[in-house]
């Protein structure tokens, strides 16, 4: 068995979490499980909450693949001002395209919404649904 | 997920190719680094550029961008680098761009290997884009899309930049929030 790594949950946040929603009804929440942990290939329909506002993702696309998930960091200046970049970007793919939303850490707010190749968020992909494998899977 | 640890460092222009050619000598401490400021305070200084005969260029800068504490997460991707305020008045007044390898790619496409002493004639420049690109425009040295976490990032990313003033540019000292004189850039990543 490889060496452990601590893949860390969203317990870390005050109001900010993911529900990953099971076809057999079981609900997997973020701030208890690393979503790579989830059965990805079983998941329905992603809930993701920031503060009061709450978004749904859901599988009903006639060309649904699997659900696509990251965050986005870094920094941004805006008007002489320095922005730490935080994001959640939820949406799914057709296994070409990914269909995303980005919302805002701070204020919940959506930020944008758009359509990335695959190719773009590769290590984005869940490992049970064709993304790339790591090393090590365990949780603390 | 906690956010990744990120660092930007500037190396001497005369760092020996072969102090830059594996994945852990990008990461290790590299003779004369220094790592630069998001804020005010110590950050990437092009120096005074004398148009006073016309357009004239800045020496070029290398700096490397990566990754020191994962944050519990695996991956990062889509390597995102802009100007994103600029005060100068020319339209010709550009920050010209060149994403780096280490010199250990073979044929390098979307980056150039790295050389020694590099001025403005070594590389080959494009613009810096003026908002976010649509998609990756700096890469770590094998050109891939991503970064594998385990502790730290695999390898860092690199980039040469100078700044191309345009005869007529107002004169001043262009920096970070200065009214008039802004020279912000932005860097964007997404990980999991």
């Amino acid at each position: 068995m490889g060496a452990m790594k601590d893949l860390h949950t969203d317990n870390i946040y005050r109001d900010r979490w993911q529900e990953y929603h099971l076809a057999d009804g079981r609900v997997m929440d973020s701030r208890a499980i690393n979503w790579r942990l989830v059965e990805w290939e079983r998941v329905v329909q992603i809930v993701t909450v920031i503060r009061a506002k709450k978004y749904l993702t859901h599988c009903r696309h006639a060309d649904f693949k699997f659900f696509v998930i990251w965050r986005w960091g870094g920094h941004e200046w805006v008007r002489g001002e320095k922005k730490r970049i935080r994001q959640w970007a939820v949406g799914w793919s057709n296994g070409e395209k990914c269909f995303m939303t980005d919302i805002d850490f701070k204020t919940g707010e959506i930020v944008r919404q758009y359509v990335v190749p695959i190719e773009q968020a590769q290590r984005h992909v869940h490992p049970r649904v064709g993304g790339g494998r790591y090393a090590v899977i365990a949780n603390s | 997920m906690a956010e990744p640890t990120t660092r930007f460092r500037l190396i001497p222009q005369d760092t020996a190719v072969a102090d830059l050619n594996t994945e852990a000598k990008r990461l290790g401490s590299i003779t004369g680094q220094s790592v630069v400021s998001t804020g005010d305070g110590n950050e990437v200084d092009f120096g005074t550029i004398d148009i006073s005969a016309g357009a004239a260029n800045s020496g070029v800068k290398t700096v490397l961008w990566d990754v020191t504490a994962d944050g519990g997460n695996t991956a990062v991707e889509a390597f995102k680098l802009w100007l994103s305020e600029k005060g100068f008045d020319q339209a010709g007044s550009k920050i010209k761009l060149q994403p780096l390898s280490g010199g250990d790619q073979a044929t390098p496409s979307d980056t150039e290997n790295y050389e020694l002493n590099a001025g403005v004639g070594d590389y080959t420049w494009g613009d810096m884009p003026e908002s976010e690109p649509g998609s990756q425009n700096i890469f770590p040295s094998d050109e891939g899309a991503s970064m594998v976490l385990d502790t730290a990032s695999d390898d860092a990313i690199m980039w040469a930049m100078y700044a191309a003033i345009a005869e007529n540019e107002t004169t001043g000292t262009y920096k970070g929030t200065t009214t008039d004189y802004e020279l912000q850039f932005s860097l964007k990543y997404s990980y999991s």
